[in-house]
């Protein structure tokens, strides 16, 4: 919203912005972070959803409407000079390994575990494996509108305690991160929800992540490496920080990452979730936002008839307010993934369905009653403004006719626009049947998906890795 | 070697800019590098891992030379000194209270501790000093005029309610002097906070030409269990068992001997043309015992006041042969001022006898000792912040918002 | 590097990236509202349709001759089309010859 707002004053025209009480300090860094330090706030005070209409009336009239007036008629203070920070290579602290720590970590560049000083020699290694040098701008993040440089990313990298020969993911990464299509901006929103990187390709084996049992915990370096680059990379190059970018209410920390089970891919003939985003290259990254999600253990049955009734309760047991990024904000952005161990892909697959026919059939099967639908996205969350009924939304042109099939309050709507919207991906222990189930955060971090660029020299470069 | 992690306790703003490179800037202008000469030399990050055989004095040697002291001594804000003084904050270390003017920087929670430790301040001082630095937020204390003006006006403090008493701020024997750490630190920590997130350094932003010696501190609490009158803050609406911070600025402070007719005399030739140009409200520290007589004859304190006020005069020939009568133009100056110098030859030192702060406090002396703080400035100035504890946080009043006096909604 | 404990020394850098955007000046303020037109920005979150409304009735009656462009017009400025709508701002602001703007809501 103060993004808006900043464009709006860029434009020459003055600009009130309406807060509310716990956003105020957000409000200052988040404007800071646009360049435009002076801009005003008009406070509402307390929190308008727990607010009854009369005490929201009383508030506004008392507080915000002077502090309205204010902001467009008070000039607020000259913004003033440059700030000076440290250049890229600068040294900007010396000291023992417990020294550093703490220094990283009280000037909040560290996630509060240890992190691997970031020297000039290790960055160095890292930049061996990159293949564009390390000034090279890879985007600029908001919310604090810095630059990311092939150099930082190796920072960051170093820190996070990865190996140099991941660093080609980790561009790609940032990359991803920097695309408008994804929406860093919203990472610090206030449901919290937390990325999903997905690997794609050759580098699977090649740099040892685990795609079998466990292949969302902790334990195999290349997979959790990665997913705490990503947070730290968040905190220190997008500026994401508690109390003050970061608003969400509870959080989550970073997913390690799932890297597909190709080999399962293969043999059964399905694509991979690169693929299905469009991207054919060897080896890809794609990453995602998930509100939350769930194991679904123990699914039985060697047919689909038998399988699918289940899956698709689970998917529609995990997503609830998220369907407001199905008719509202971001109409159809919303991209549920569905996880599928090998052998319960095999198994739908041997009945002669393909991705396509899977999702087609979930599609007709993760259906919720209209008025459910309408509760989750007005009555209870107030998330679509002027909680309009799916029947109103479809004469309106702004969804499918399929969410409007009768006029039956109690008719099951599905809880996407369009079966291709679902996402499938195959890995986990290759002979357990449990699936995993997530709900997607919409367009606030939608899947985006990046080819990873090798160095020229990298079959080189890996088997010194490996000599190591 | 030895080391010690301290926090940074000058002012960035929200901008990102640190305040110390404008410091530099009007230091070399005015060519005052002498005193600060180390002034924006320091790592822009928020600690500094300072080592050194003795790193106290020599965390004190650069402060001082960086600018960030008052000229005594400093406590090291260390981390964990830090930790401390926030463990009785009732608002959480990144809370901004603010931006301090004249060179904005933010007020963090935490920034203020860091000044609170330097200033000497025990951590049950602290939410009387977070009270303070908030009233000297509000718009009304013009905290930009005062930071920067050439008159010599500073911030008089006083601490009512059983915070006070419980945390030691002297009421009675010599309570603006110098003895009483509470006092002593509590005003000191609220000048570095000016000094430090401000910027209102001697010469290079603040141009008072003398200032005065209540800018290292001036701040006591008020007699409140032995007077025979409610304390102030109760005057003010608030309940008993609230404790609060008042602001005043308090142009000088000027002793008196005697009763109310030294007293009125006083104020009357004291009168601050200032204060009268822009209705400022006026402070008097009562004696307790000239309170106790008083109040024996029947007298109640707006009694007092309308007394101070009714005999507190200054001739309007005074007026209007003064320099700065001759410098304003006379449609300027406030109607009720005009008018009393028409009608009645003489001006009030304030407009209504309800803009003098009255505050019982000192020794109990048979040759009563009280104190005149005539005001400066604009606009008119009395602010009242009431004192959170961090208990309070169970309560849910987690803002650590002033919950106002009692009787308000 | 070793220190003078003995313990290795590291001489580390930055972890962050270059500010891109210097900070500016916010636009000049107005000497009024009174008969001045303000557009509303809003992004479809936080009773801003309840909000608005309240803000319009006080305004007016304050500044009788103040007149508003609602948010309707211009788009969500949170929605998929965020980037558009920011995009087309500025060309509709001046469009609808707006002078200064309420937005909301950031809670």
């Amino acid at each position: 919203m103060l993004r808006a707002s900043a464009v709006a004053e860029r434009a020459g025209v003055p600009t009130a912005s309406l807060v509310c009480e716990g956003f105020r300090g957000q409000a200052a860094t988040t404007a800071a972070g646009l360049g435009l330090p002076g801009l005003p706030t008009a406070l509402v005070p307390g929190h308008v959803d727990v607010q009854s209409a009369e005490e929201l009336r009383r508030n506004v009239v008392a507080v915000t409407v002077d502090a309205v007036i204010r902001n467009l008629t008070e000039a607020p203070p000259p913004a003033g000079g440059a700030v000076v920070e440290p250049a890229a290579a600068d040294i900007v602290f010396e000291g023992s390994l417990d020294q550093v720590n703490r220094f990283f970590y009280e000037n909040d560049w560290s996630d509060g575990l240890p992190i691997v000083p970031p020297t000039g020699e290790r960055v160095a290694e890292f930049l061996r494996f990159a293949d564009r040098p390390g000034e090279t701008e890879l985007g600029v993040l908001l919310p604090d509108q810095r630059r990311a440089t092939v150099w930082n990313v190796a920072v960051n990298g170093v820190m996070a305690g990865c190996r140099p020969e991941y660093m080609p993911i980790l561009v790609a990464l940032v990359e991803a991160m920097a695309d408008p299509r994804y929406g860093v901006e919203h990472s610090g929103n206030t449901p919290g929800a937390e990325t999903l990187i997905i690997l794609n390709g050759s580098l699977i084996k090649e740099l040892g992540f685990n795609y079998e049992q466990g292949a969302l915990r902790d334990g195999i370096q290349a997979n959790t490496t990665i997913g705490r680059f990503w947070r730290l990379y968040l905190r220190n190059v997008a500026g994401f920080l508690h109390h003050r970018t970061d608003k969400s209410t509870f959080g989550n920390t970073w997913r390690v990452v799932l890297a597909e089970n190709e080999d399962a891919l293969r043999r059964i003939g399905w694509t991979t979730i690169a693929e299905d985003e469009g991207v054919t290259a060897d080896n890809a990254v794609t990453i995602s936002r998930y509100t939350g999600g769930g194991v679904i253990a123990s699914v039985f049955g060697n047919t689909p008839e038998r399988m699918l009734p289940y899956l698709a309760d689970s998917l529609l047991r995990k997503v609830s307010w998220e369907l407001m990024f199905t008719v509202g904000m971001g109409v159809g952005s919303q991209r549920p993934l569905l996880l599928l161990s090998p052998i319960l892909a095999e198994t739908l697959a041997r009945s002669g369905l393909d991705k396509a026919a899977l999702k087609q059939r979930l599609f007709e099967l993760v259906r919720i009653p209209a008025t459910q639908f309408e509760r989750y996205v007005g009555e209870w969350t107030n998330l679509v403004p002027g909680r309009p009924s799916l029947t109103a939304l479809v004469k309106a042109g702004q969804i499918p006719a399929v969410f409007a099939e009768s006029e039956d309050p109690e008719r099951l709507v599905p809880i996407v626009c369009r079966a291709e919207d679902l996402m499938v991906a195959v890995s986990g222990d290759p002979l357990r049947t449990n699936a995993y189930a997530f709900a997607h955060n919409g367009i606030l971090g939608f899947p985006t998906t990046k080819a990873i660029r090798l160095p020229a020299d990298w079959a080189r470069l890996l088997r010194e890795a490996r000599a190591r | 070697m030895n080391s010690l992690w301290v926090l940074l306790p000058t002012g960035q703003r929200a901008s990102g800019e640190w305040i110390d490179d404008t410091l530099r800037e009007r230091v070399v202008e005015k060519g005052l590098l002498a005193r600060t000469p180390r002034v924006g030399e320091f790592p822009r990050q928020r600690v500094e891992l300072i080592r050194d055989a003795d790193p106290v004095s020599e965390v004190n040697r650069l402060f001082r030379a960086r600018g960030w002291t008052d000229g005594l001594p400093i406590v090291p804000p260390t981390l964990g000194r830090v930790d401390e003084m926030l463990s009785a904050s009732p608002l959480e270390r990144h809370v901004v209270l603010g931006e301090m003017e004249p060179l904005g920087g933010v007020a963090s929670v935490e920034k203020v501790a860091a000044n609170a430790v330097m200033a000497g301040c025990d951590p049950p001082h602290f939410p009387v000093v977070l009270a303070a630095v908030q009233a000297i937020l509000d718009p009304a204390f013009n905290l930009r005029g005062v930071q920067t003006t050439d008159e010599n006006v500073a911030p008089l403090l006083v601490v009512n309610g059983p915070v006070a008493r419980r945390i030691g701020v002297n009421a009675g024997w010599g309570a603006l002097g110098p003895g009483w750490p509470a006092n002593a630190a509590i005003g000191r920590a609220v000048r570095l906070v000016m000094n430090n997130l401000g910027g209102g350094w001697p010469g290079a932003v603040s141009f008072a030409g003398l200032g005065q010696p209540a800018r290292y501190s001036l701040c006591l609490a008020e007699r409140e269990d032995d007077t025979p009158w409610p304390p102030l803050h109760v005057e003010l609406g608030y309940r008993p068992d609230q404790s609060t911070v008042t602001v005043l600025r308090a142009e000088t402070v000027i002793n008196v001997t005697g009763g109310l007719d030294e007293l009125a005399s006083v104020i009357g030739s004291a009168a601050s043309l200032f204060g009268i140009l822009h209705s400022g409200k006026v402070g008097v520290i009562f004696s307790p015992f000239t309170a106790r007589r008083l109040a024996g004859e029947g007298w109640t304190r707006a009694d007092v006041r309308r007394e101070l006020f009714a005999r507190g005069r200054l001739p309007a020939e005074t007026w209007r042969r003064s320099w700065i009568a001759g410098a304003v133009r006379a449609s300027d100056w406030p109607a009720w001022a005009r008018a009393a110098a028409e009608n009645d030859g003489s001006i009030p030192a304030v407009r209504d006898p309800d803009d003098i702060t009255l505050i019982v406090a000192g020794a109990d002396l048979p040759i009563p000792q009280h104190a005149y703080c005539s005001s400066w400035g604009h606009p008119p100035c009395r602010v009242t912040r009431e004192i959170v504890l961090p208990a309070d946080r169970s309560r849910g009043r987690d803002t650590g918002r002033d919950t106002g006096p009692a009787d308000r909604p | 590097m070793n220190g003078s404990d003995g313990r290795e020394i590291y001489r580390v850098v930055w972890p962050r990236g270059a500010r891109t955007v210097p900070a500016a000046d916010v636009a000049p303020r107005l000497p009024t509202l009174e008969g001045k037109t303000i557009g509303q920005l809003w992004d479809d979150l936080f009773r801003g349709d309840e909000i608005f409304p309240i803000l319009e009735e006080e305004l007016t009656r304050r500044f009788p001759g103040v007149r508003f462009v609602r948010y309707d017009t211009f788009g969500s400025t949170h929605g998929r089309n965020e980037q558009q709508v920011l995009a087309d701002l500025p060309a509709m602001l001046k469009r609808h010859e707006v002078d200064a703007v309420i937005s909301g809501m950031a809670c």
